[in-house]
Protein backbone atom coordinates (compact mmCIF):
# COMPACT_ATOMS: atom_id res chain seq x y z
CA UNK A 1 0.00 0.00 0.00
CA UNK A 2 1.08 3.36 -0.65
CA UNK A 3 1.96 5.33 2.17
CA UNK A 4 1.03 9.03 2.42
CA UNK A 5 4.69 10.48 3.21
CA UNK A 6 5.70 9.41 -0.49
CA UNK A 7 5.27 13.19 -1.99
CA UNK A 8 3.46 15.04 1.23
CA UNK A 9 2.75 18.17 -1.24
CA UNK A 10 0.17 15.84 -3.00
CA UNK A 11 -0.96 14.48 0.07
CA UNK A 12 -1.99 17.98 1.45
CA UNK A 13 -4.07 18.47 -1.52
CA UNK A 14 -5.71 15.27 -1.47
CA UNK A 15 -6.42 15.72 2.22
CA UNK A 16 -8.00 18.64 2.37
CA UNK A 17 -9.80 18.92 -1.21
CA UNK A 18 -13.62 19.26 -0.75
CA UNK A 19 -13.85 15.90 -2.66
CA UNK A 20 -11.91 13.88 0.56
CA UNK A 21 -15.07 12.77 2.50
CA UNK A 22 -14.85 13.96 6.11
CA UNK A 23 -18.30 14.35 6.81
CA UNK A 24 -17.21 18.10 7.61
CA UNK A 25 -20.40 19.05 5.60
CA UNK A 26 -22.65 18.22 8.25
CA UNK A 27 -21.28 20.17 10.65
CA UNK A 28 -21.66 24.31 11.26
CA UNK A 29 -20.27 24.25 14.93
CA UNK A 30 -22.33 26.33 16.79
CA UNK A 31 -22.86 28.99 13.67
CA UNK A 32 -26.06 27.45 12.77
CA UNK A 33 -27.41 28.79 16.40
CA UNK A 34 -25.99 32.16 16.00
CA UNK A 35 -27.77 32.72 12.74
CA UNK A 36 -30.96 31.42 14.64
CA UNK A 37 -30.32 33.98 17.22
CA UNK A 38 -29.40 36.83 14.68
CA UNK A 39 -25.89 37.30 15.23
CA UNK A 40 -24.57 35.90 12.23
CA UNK A 41 -27.17 36.94 9.38
CA UNK A 42 -25.23 38.82 6.49
CA UNK A 43 -21.63 38.24 4.97
CA UNK A 44 -20.58 41.36 7.37
CA UNK A 45 -21.14 39.40 10.35
CA UNK A 46 -20.37 36.65 9.10
CA UNK A 47 -16.76 37.60 8.76
CA UNK A 48 -16.83 39.34 11.69
CA UNK A 49 -17.66 35.98 13.51
CA UNK A 50 -14.95 34.34 11.73
CA UNK A 51 -12.30 37.60 12.33
CA UNK A 52 -13.23 38.17 16.19
CA UNK A 53 -14.41 34.79 16.96
CA UNK A 54 -12.97 31.70 15.19
CA UNK A 55 -9.34 33.10 14.19
CA UNK A 56 -8.59 34.07 17.96
CA UNK A 57 -9.31 30.63 18.79
CA UNK A 58 -7.42 29.53 16.23
CA UNK A 59 -4.48 31.21 17.38
CA UNK A 60 -5.00 30.80 21.08
CA UNK A 61 -5.49 27.02 21.65
CA UNK A 62 -6.19 25.14 18.16
CA UNK A 63 -2.96 25.99 16.52
CA UNK A 64 -0.60 25.24 19.30
CA UNK A 65 -2.12 22.52 20.25
CA UNK A 66 -2.10 21.20 16.78
CA UNK A 67 1.77 21.68 16.95
CA UNK A 68 1.82 19.56 20.12
CA UNK A 69 0.14 16.58 18.26
CA UNK A 70 1.93 16.89 14.80
CA UNK A 71 5.18 16.35 16.92
CA UNK A 72 3.83 13.54 18.41
CA UNK A 73 2.64 12.14 15.78
CA UNK A 74 5.95 12.93 13.56
CA UNK A 75 7.74 11.13 16.33
CA UNK A 76 5.27 8.23 16.27
CA UNK A 77 4.36 8.84 19.71
CA UNK A 78 1.23 6.44 19.72
CA UNK A 79 0.74 7.17 24.08
CA UNK A 80 1.14 10.77 23.69
CA UNK A 81 -1.16 11.04 20.96
CA UNK A 82 -3.65 9.44 23.15
CA UNK A 83 -2.77 11.76 25.83
CA UNK A 84 -3.55 14.64 23.58
CA UNK A 85 -6.59 13.16 22.00
CA UNK A 86 -7.81 12.78 25.93
CA UNK A 87 -7.31 16.00 27.00
CA UNK A 88 -9.49 17.59 24.49
CA UNK A 89 -12.19 16.00 25.56
CA UNK A 90 -11.40 18.79 28.39
CA UNK A 91 -11.03 21.51 26.71
CA UNK A 92 -14.05 20.57 24.62
CA UNK A 93 -16.96 21.90 27.14
CA UNK A 94 -19.97 21.43 24.68
CA UNK A 95 -20.79 18.14 23.98
CA UNK A 96 -21.89 18.80 20.55
CA UNK A 97 -18.32 20.43 19.52
CA UNK A 98 -16.95 17.05 21.67
CA UNK A 99 -19.04 15.30 19.39
CA UNK A 100 -18.60 17.01 16.04
CA UNK A 101 -14.83 16.69 16.42
CA UNK A 102 -14.76 13.35 17.15
CA UNK A 103 -17.36 12.35 14.20
CA UNK A 104 -15.43 14.15 11.69
CA UNK A 105 -11.69 12.58 13.26
CA UNK A 106 -12.85 9.06 13.15
CA UNK A 107 -14.33 9.23 9.67
CA UNK A 108 -10.93 11.09 8.42
CA UNK A 109 -8.76 8.26 10.67
CA UNK A 110 -11.11 5.34 8.66
CA UNK A 111 -10.24 6.55 5.42
CA UNK A 112 -6.56 7.01 6.18
CA UNK A 113 -6.76 3.63 6.92
CA UNK A 114 -7.66 2.76 4.02
CA UNK A 115 -4.78 4.64 2.47
CA UNK A 116 -2.19 4.43 4.37
CA UNK A 117 -1.34 0.75 6.65
CA UNK A 118 1.21 2.06 8.69
CA UNK A 119 2.28 0.77 12.09
CA UNK A 120 0.98 4.28 13.85
CA UNK A 121 -2.35 4.74 11.85
CA UNK A 122 -3.23 1.26 12.31
CA UNK A 123 -2.50 1.06 16.04
CA UNK A 124 -3.95 4.34 17.00
CA UNK A 125 -6.95 3.45 15.29
CA UNK A 126 -7.58 0.30 16.94
CA UNK A 127 -7.30 2.63 20.79
CA UNK A 128 -9.02 5.60 19.93
CA UNK A 129 -11.13 4.73 17.01
CA UNK A 130 -13.49 7.86 17.71
CA UNK A 131 -10.19 9.98 17.71
CA UNK A 132 -10.70 14.35 17.58
CA UNK A 133 -10.49 15.61 14.12
CA UNK A 134 -7.53 17.53 15.27
CA UNK A 135 -5.44 14.87 16.17
CA UNK A 136 -6.34 12.95 13.12
CA UNK A 137 -5.31 15.62 11.14
CA UNK A 138 -1.74 15.76 13.16
CA UNK A 139 -1.35 12.06 12.04
CA UNK A 140 -2.61 12.69 8.35
CA UNK A 141 0.12 15.21 7.86
CA UNK A 142 2.81 14.20 9.98
CA UNK A 143 4.78 13.99 6.73
CA UNK A 144 4.34 17.94 6.02
CA UNK A 145 6.28 20.38 7.63
CA UNK A 146 4.41 21.70 11.31
CA UNK A 147 3.79 24.81 9.47
CA UNK A 148 2.28 24.16 6.13
CA UNK A 149 0.07 21.44 8.18
CA UNK A 150 -1.25 23.87 10.69
CA UNK A 151 -2.49 25.78 7.89
CA UNK A 152 -4.10 23.16 6.24
CA UNK A 153 -6.15 22.69 9.65
CA UNK A 154 -6.96 26.09 10.05
CA UNK A 155 -8.53 25.98 6.56
CA UNK A 156 -10.68 22.74 7.63
CA UNK A 157 -11.92 24.78 10.55
CA UNK A 158 -12.80 28.75 8.58
CA UNK A 159 -14.23 26.18 5.67
CA UNK A 160 -16.16 24.79 7.58
CA UNK A 161 -18.23 27.70 8.60
CA UNK A 162 -17.92 28.91 4.87
CA UNK A 163 -19.63 26.32 3.92
CA UNK A 164 -22.59 26.03 6.55
CA UNK A 165 -23.35 30.07 6.08
CA UNK A 166 -24.46 29.51 2.36
CA UNK A 167 -26.85 27.19 3.48
CA UNK A 168 -27.64 29.03 6.75
CA UNK A 169 -28.41 32.23 5.12
CA UNK A 170 -28.35 34.66 1.70
CA UNK A 171 -24.67 34.56 0.97
CA UNK A 172 -23.94 33.75 -2.58
CA UNK A 173 -20.32 31.71 -3.42
CA UNK A 174 -18.29 35.16 -4.75
CA UNK A 175 -19.44 37.05 -1.53
CA UNK A 176 -18.47 33.48 0.80
CA UNK A 177 -15.00 33.36 -1.12
CA UNK A 178 -14.20 37.05 -0.83
CA UNK A 179 -14.33 36.59 2.81
CA UNK A 180 -12.55 33.46 3.03
CA UNK A 181 -9.81 35.30 1.09
CA UNK A 182 -10.04 37.96 3.97
CA UNK A 183 -9.77 35.97 6.48
CA UNK A 184 -7.03 33.83 5.49
CA UNK A 185 -5.02 36.20 4.63
CA UNK A 186 -5.44 38.08 8.45
CA UNK A 187 -4.80 34.08 9.16
CA UNK A 188 -1.29 33.62 7.41
CA UNK A 189 0.56 36.21 8.93
CA UNK A 190 -0.10 34.85 12.43
CA UNK A 191 0.07 31.25 12.28
CA UNK A 192 3.86 30.40 12.58
CA UNK A 193 3.83 33.20 15.84
CA UNK A 194 1.05 31.34 16.85
CA UNK A 195 2.60 27.94 16.73
CA UNK A 196 5.12 29.29 18.90
CA UNK A 197 3.13 30.00 21.82
CA UNK A 198 1.87 27.44 24.67
CA UNK A 199 -1.75 26.27 24.06
CA UNK A 200 -4.00 28.66 25.71
CA UNK A 201 -8.01 29.01 25.81
CA UNK A 202 -10.09 31.70 24.10
CA UNK A 203 -13.08 33.15 25.90
CA UNK A 204 -16.01 33.15 23.93
CA UNK A 205 -18.94 31.75 25.68
CA UNK A 206 -21.30 32.86 22.93
CA UNK A 207 -20.36 30.47 20.75
CA UNK A 208 -20.01 27.70 23.64
CA UNK A 209 -23.50 28.41 24.83
CA UNK A 210 -24.78 28.19 20.81
CA UNK A 211 -23.26 24.72 20.72
CA UNK A 212 -25.40 23.49 23.85
CA UNK A 213 -28.28 25.15 22.55
CA UNK A 214 -28.10 23.51 19.10
CA UNK A 215 -27.91 19.97 21.08
CA UNK A 216 -32.08 20.49 22.22
CA UNK A 217 -32.99 22.55 19.14
CA UNK A 218 -36.25 21.51 18.02
CA UNK A 219 -35.24 22.40 14.67
CA UNK A 220 -32.09 22.43 12.62
CA UNK A 221 -30.13 21.28 9.68
CA UNK A 222 -26.84 20.48 11.22
CA UNK A 223 -25.39 18.06 13.30
CA UNK A 224 -23.55 20.29 15.32
CA UNK B 1 0.78 37.44 62.09
CA UNK B 2 -0.24 39.47 59.48
CA UNK B 3 2.06 39.90 56.15
CA UNK B 4 1.68 42.85 54.46
CA UNK B 5 4.32 43.56 51.65
CA UNK B 6 4.35 47.06 50.32
CA UNK B 7 0.82 47.79 49.74
CA UNK B 8 -0.18 44.01 49.50
CA UNK B 9 -1.40 41.24 51.46
CA UNK B 10 -1.16 37.78 51.33
CA UNK B 11 -3.96 35.70 53.31
CA UNK B 12 -5.19 32.48 52.81
CA UNK B 13 -8.46 30.29 53.27
CA UNK B 14 -8.03 26.67 54.90
CA UNK B 15 -11.71 25.01 55.59
CA UNK B 16 -12.92 21.46 56.48
CA UNK B 17 -16.31 20.52 56.57
CA UNK B 18 -17.24 17.12 58.29
CA UNK B 19 -20.24 15.65 60.21
CA UNK B 20 -20.34 14.49 63.63
CA UNK B 21 -21.52 11.33 64.56
CA UNK B 22 -25.31 12.55 64.50
CA UNK B 23 -24.65 13.60 60.85
CA UNK B 24 -24.30 17.35 61.81
CA UNK B 25 -22.03 19.18 59.26
CA UNK B 26 -19.33 21.27 60.95
CA UNK B 27 -16.09 22.71 60.38
CA UNK B 28 -13.10 20.18 61.89
CA UNK B 29 -10.74 22.32 60.68
CA UNK B 30 -10.55 26.18 59.51
CA UNK B 31 -7.37 28.57 59.26
CA UNK B 32 -8.08 32.64 57.18
CA UNK B 33 -5.93 34.85 57.28
CA UNK B 34 -6.50 38.52 55.45
CA UNK B 35 -8.13 39.61 53.07
CA UNK B 36 -10.32 36.69 53.59
CA UNK B 37 -12.74 36.69 56.86
CA UNK B 38 -14.93 34.40 57.86
CA UNK B 39 -18.01 34.71 59.22
CA UNK B 40 -19.85 31.93 62.08
CA UNK B 41 -20.80 29.10 60.75
CA UNK B 42 -24.43 28.29 60.84
CA UNK B 43 -26.75 25.40 59.63
CA UNK B 44 -29.61 25.48 57.35
CA UNK B 45 -32.92 25.17 57.97
CA UNK B 46 -33.75 21.78 57.72
CA UNK B 47 -29.99 20.85 59.31
CA UNK B 48 -28.80 19.40 56.70
CA UNK B 49 -26.07 22.05 55.28
CA UNK B 50 -23.26 24.14 56.56
CA UNK B 51 -23.31 27.77 55.54
CA UNK B 52 -20.77 29.98 55.79
CA UNK B 53 -20.25 33.15 54.54
CA UNK B 54 -16.68 34.66 53.12
CA UNK B 55 -16.02 37.85 53.25
CA UNK B 56 -12.95 40.47 52.63
CA UNK B 57 -12.97 42.96 55.21
CA UNK B 58 -10.68 45.17 52.78
CA UNK B 59 -12.38 47.02 49.65
CA UNK B 60 -11.29 44.20 47.41
CA UNK B 61 -7.90 43.16 45.44
CA UNK B 62 -5.62 45.34 45.08
CA UNK B 63 -2.28 44.66 42.99
CA UNK B 64 0.03 42.18 44.86
CA UNK B 65 -2.75 40.77 46.90
CA UNK B 66 -2.58 37.33 46.78
CA UNK B 67 -5.04 34.53 48.23
CA UNK B 68 -4.84 31.04 48.36
CA UNK B 69 -7.69 28.91 49.33
CA UNK B 70 -8.21 25.51 50.24
CA UNK B 71 -11.75 24.06 50.84
CA UNK B 72 -12.40 20.19 51.51
CA UNK B 73 -15.91 18.47 51.86
CA UNK B 74 -15.65 15.27 53.96
CA UNK B 75 -18.01 12.37 53.41
CA UNK B 76 -21.74 12.99 53.93
CA UNK B 77 -20.83 16.71 54.81
CA UNK B 78 -22.86 19.45 52.63
CA UNK B 79 -21.63 23.12 52.69
CA UNK B 80 -22.81 25.66 51.19
CA UNK B 81 -20.71 28.75 50.85
CA UNK B 82 -21.42 32.52 49.72
CA UNK B 83 -19.54 35.43 49.26
CA UNK B 84 -21.91 37.89 50.02
CA UNK B 85 -20.98 40.74 48.69
CA UNK B 86 -18.99 41.55 45.24
CA UNK B 87 -15.46 40.51 44.27
CA UNK B 88 -13.77 43.73 43.29
CA UNK B 89 -10.71 44.16 41.96
CA UNK B 90 -9.04 47.68 41.69
CA UNK B 91 -6.62 49.08 39.29
CA UNK B 92 -3.15 48.14 39.25
CA UNK B 93 -0.87 50.56 40.68
CA UNK B 94 2.32 48.34 40.21
CA UNK B 95 1.68 47.13 37.29
CA UNK B 96 1.09 43.51 39.24
CA UNK B 97 -2.07 41.16 38.94
CA UNK B 98 -4.05 40.40 42.28
CA UNK B 99 -3.91 36.57 42.38
CA UNK B 100 -6.29 34.08 44.10
CA UNK B 101 -5.35 30.42 44.01
CA UNK B 102 -8.15 28.22 45.16
CA UNK B 103 -8.38 24.55 45.33
CA UNK B 104 -11.92 22.61 46.07
CA UNK B 105 -12.29 19.06 46.95
CA UNK B 106 -15.28 17.12 47.81
CA UNK B 107 -15.32 13.18 48.96
CA UNK B 108 -17.85 10.74 48.22
CA UNK B 109 -20.93 11.59 49.92
CA UNK B 110 -20.24 15.34 50.40
CA UNK B 111 -21.51 18.24 49.04
CA UNK B 112 -20.55 21.60 48.45
CA UNK B 113 -22.11 24.58 46.61
CA UNK B 114 -20.28 27.85 45.55
CA UNK B 115 -21.66 30.95 45.23
CA UNK B 116 -20.04 34.03 45.22
CA UNK B 117 -21.89 37.68 44.07
CA UNK B 118 -20.66 39.18 40.79
CA UNK B 119 -16.87 39.75 40.10
CA UNK B 120 -16.37 42.89 39.19
CA UNK B 121 -13.13 44.10 38.09
CA UNK B 122 -12.19 47.88 37.85
CA UNK B 123 -10.79 49.63 34.81
CA UNK B 124 -7.11 48.99 34.63
CA UNK B 125 -7.50 46.02 36.69
CA UNK B 126 -5.05 43.14 36.63
CA UNK B 127 -6.28 39.86 38.41
CA UNK B 128 -5.44 35.81 38.37
CA UNK B 129 -7.21 33.53 39.36
CA UNK B 130 -6.49 29.76 39.20
CA UNK B 131 -9.21 27.30 40.11
CA UNK B 132 -8.95 23.48 40.87
CA UNK B 133 -11.93 21.48 41.97
CA UNK B 134 -12.07 17.93 42.71
CA UNK B 135 -15.12 15.57 43.03
CA UNK B 136 -15.09 11.86 43.77
CA UNK B 137 -17.67 9.82 42.48
CA UNK B 138 -21.15 10.21 44.48
CA UNK B 139 -20.29 13.81 45.78
CA UNK B 140 -22.60 16.91 44.99
CA UNK B 141 -21.48 20.26 43.01
CA UNK B 142 -23.23 23.61 42.37
CA UNK B 143 -20.10 25.51 41.54
CA UNK B 144 -21.16 29.03 40.49
CA UNK B 145 -18.80 31.81 38.82
CA UNK B 146 -20.36 35.27 37.90
CA UNK B 147 -18.41 37.58 36.18
CA UNK B 148 -19.79 41.10 35.12
CA UNK B 149 -18.04 43.26 32.76
CA UNK B 150 -16.77 46.09 35.26
CA UNK B 151 -18.52 49.14 37.17
CA UNK B 152 -21.63 49.48 34.59
CA UNK B 153 -23.17 52.41 36.11
CA UNK B 154 -19.97 54.01 36.05
CA UNK B 155 -19.34 53.57 32.25
CA UNK B 156 -16.46 51.54 32.67
CA UNK B 157 -17.41 48.62 30.60
CA UNK B 158 -14.47 45.85 29.95
CA UNK B 159 -12.04 48.90 30.79
CA UNK B 160 -9.85 46.34 33.03
CA UNK B 161 -6.36 45.54 32.13
CA UNK B 162 -5.86 41.61 31.86
CA UNK B 163 -8.19 39.18 33.75
CA UNK B 164 -6.84 35.28 33.42
CA UNK B 165 -8.73 32.43 34.52
CA UNK B 166 -7.34 28.81 34.73
CA UNK B 167 -10.22 26.54 35.47
CA UNK B 168 -9.84 22.42 36.04
CA UNK B 169 -12.24 20.14 37.11
CA UNK B 170 -11.59 16.38 37.62
CA UNK B 171 -14.20 13.77 38.68
CA UNK B 172 -12.81 10.56 40.32
CA UNK B 173 -9.04 12.27 39.42
CA UNK B 174 -10.00 12.58 35.83
CA UNK B 175 -9.78 16.11 34.17
CA UNK B 176 -12.86 16.88 32.50
CA UNK B 177 -13.24 20.30 31.88
CA UNK B 178 -10.44 22.74 31.29
CA UNK B 179 -10.70 26.28 30.68
CA UNK B 180 -8.15 28.89 30.10
CA UNK B 181 -9.34 32.59 29.35
CA UNK B 182 -7.17 35.60 28.90
CA UNK B 183 -8.80 38.81 28.48
CA UNK B 184 -7.45 42.09 28.05
CA UNK B 185 -9.29 45.57 27.20
CA UNK B 186 -11.81 45.90 24.75
CA UNK B 187 -14.99 43.37 25.23
CA UNK B 188 -14.96 39.55 24.48
CA UNK B 189 -16.62 39.58 20.91
CA UNK B 190 -17.88 36.00 22.56
CA UNK B 191 -19.93 38.83 25.07
CA UNK B 192 -20.63 41.89 23.19
CA UNK B 193 -21.83 40.46 20.24
CA UNK B 194 -25.11 39.67 21.95
CA UNK B 195 -24.78 41.87 25.03
CA UNK B 196 -22.84 45.15 25.26
CA UNK B 197 -22.31 44.86 28.62
CA UNK B 198 -23.32 41.46 29.73
CA UNK B 199 -22.77 39.39 32.26
CA UNK B 200 -21.27 35.56 32.05
CA UNK B 201 -22.33 33.09 34.37
CA UNK B 202 -21.44 29.42 34.62
CA UNK B 203 -22.82 26.70 36.81
CA UNK B 204 -20.86 23.41 37.09
CA UNK B 205 -23.61 20.62 38.99
CA UNK B 206 -23.03 17.33 39.76
CA UNK B 207 -24.43 13.80 41.71
CA UNK B 208 -27.41 14.35 43.49
CA UNK B 209 -27.77 17.92 41.62
CA UNK B 210 -27.86 16.33 38.28
CA UNK B 211 -30.02 13.04 38.74
CA UNK B 212 -33.30 14.59 37.45
CA UNK B 213 -31.89 17.41 35.59
CA UNK B 214 -34.61 19.70 34.97
CA UNK B 215 -33.33 20.86 31.03
CA UNK B 216 -36.10 22.03 29.95
CA UNK B 217 -37.33 24.25 32.65
CA UNK B 218 -33.65 25.70 32.63
CA UNK B 219 -33.77 26.14 29.16
CA UNK B 220 -36.83 28.09 29.64
CA UNK B 221 -35.09 30.87 31.31
CA UNK B 222 -33.68 32.10 28.58
CA UNK B 223 -34.81 34.66 26.51
CA UNK B 224 -34.10 38.42 25.29
CA UNK B 225 -32.11 39.42 28.59
CA UNK B 226 -30.57 36.12 29.01
CA UNK B 227 -29.03 33.02 26.29
CA UNK B 228 -28.58 30.29 28.19
CA UNK B 229 -27.56 26.45 26.99
CA UNK B 230 -26.22 23.33 29.02
CA UNK B 231 -24.58 20.43 28.64
CA UNK B 232 -22.93 17.39 30.14
CA UNK B 233 -19.19 17.03 30.16
CA UNK B 234 -17.60 14.07 28.42
CA UNK B 235 -18.97 10.74 30.69
CA UNK B 236 -22.12 12.77 31.63
CA UNK B 237 -21.12 12.85 35.42
CA UNK B 238 -21.06 16.65 35.48
CA UNK B 239 -23.17 19.08 33.49
CA UNK B 240 -22.46 22.52 33.19
CA UNK B 241 -24.78 25.57 32.82
CA UNK B 242 -23.66 28.55 30.73
CA UNK B 243 -25.69 31.95 30.40
CA UNK B 244 -24.79 35.18 28.97
CA UNK B 245 -26.95 37.87 30.45
CA UNK B 246 -28.26 41.78 29.62
CA UNK B 247 -27.15 43.51 32.62
CA UNK B 248 -26.53 42.02 36.92
CA UNK B 249 -30.34 42.07 37.67
CA UNK B 250 -30.75 39.44 34.66
CA UNK B 251 -27.85 37.20 35.72
CA UNK B 252 -29.13 37.61 39.64
CA UNK B 253 -32.59 36.37 38.66
CA UNK B 254 -31.28 33.64 36.52
CA UNK B 255 -28.83 32.28 39.26
CA UNK B 256 -31.48 32.35 41.62
CA UNK B 257 -34.01 30.65 39.47
CA UNK B 258 -31.33 27.95 38.33
CA UNK B 259 -30.54 27.26 41.97
CA UNK B 260 -34.17 26.97 43.15
CA UNK B 261 -34.72 24.74 40.09
CA UNK B 262 -32.01 22.67 40.98
CA UNK B 263 -32.70 21.66 44.53
CA UNK B 264 -36.06 21.44 43.87
CA UNK B 265 -35.50 18.58 41.45
CA UNK B 266 -32.68 17.42 43.82
CA UNK B 267 -35.88 16.82 46.32
CA UNK B 268 -33.73 19.08 48.51
CA UNK B 269 -34.28 22.83 50.11
CA UNK B 270 -31.91 25.22 49.02
CA UNK B 271 -30.06 26.21 52.01
CA UNK B 272 -30.70 30.53 52.99
CA UNK B 273 -27.59 32.11 52.00
CA UNK B 274 -28.81 35.32 53.84
CA UNK B 275 -28.82 37.30 50.04
CA UNK B 276 -31.20 38.74 47.78
CA UNK B 277 -32.38 36.84 45.05
CA UNK B 278 -34.78 38.06 43.06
Amino acid sequence: MAKTQNDPTLWLLQSNDTGYPSGGYAHSYGLEELVRAGVVKDPESLERFLMKQVVPALFRFELPFFKKAHEAASAEDPDQLREIDAELDAWRIAPELRDASRRVGSQRLSLLCELDDSALITGFRKSNPRAHHLVVTAIELRSVPVAEAARAFAYQSIVASTAASMKLMRIGQIACQSILHRVLGALGSEVDASLEREADGFFNPLLEIASLKHAYSHERLFIS
Amino acid sequence: MQRVTGNSLSGHLRLRCETRADGVPFLSAQSFQAPIHLSKAHLSDDGEFLVLSLMNPTAGFFDGDRIESDVTVGQGASLALSIPSSSRVFRTRSGKPAICDQSFSVESGGFLEWNPEAFIPHAGARYIQKTQVNIERGAGLMFIDWISPGRVARGEIFQYENLRFEFDLSFDGKLLARERYDMSGAGPEGVTALFEAGHYVSIYLAGAMIRYFPAAEVDSLGGPDAYIGHGSLVGGEVIVVRALCRDNLAARRLIGQIRNLIYKAAEKTPPSLGRLFI
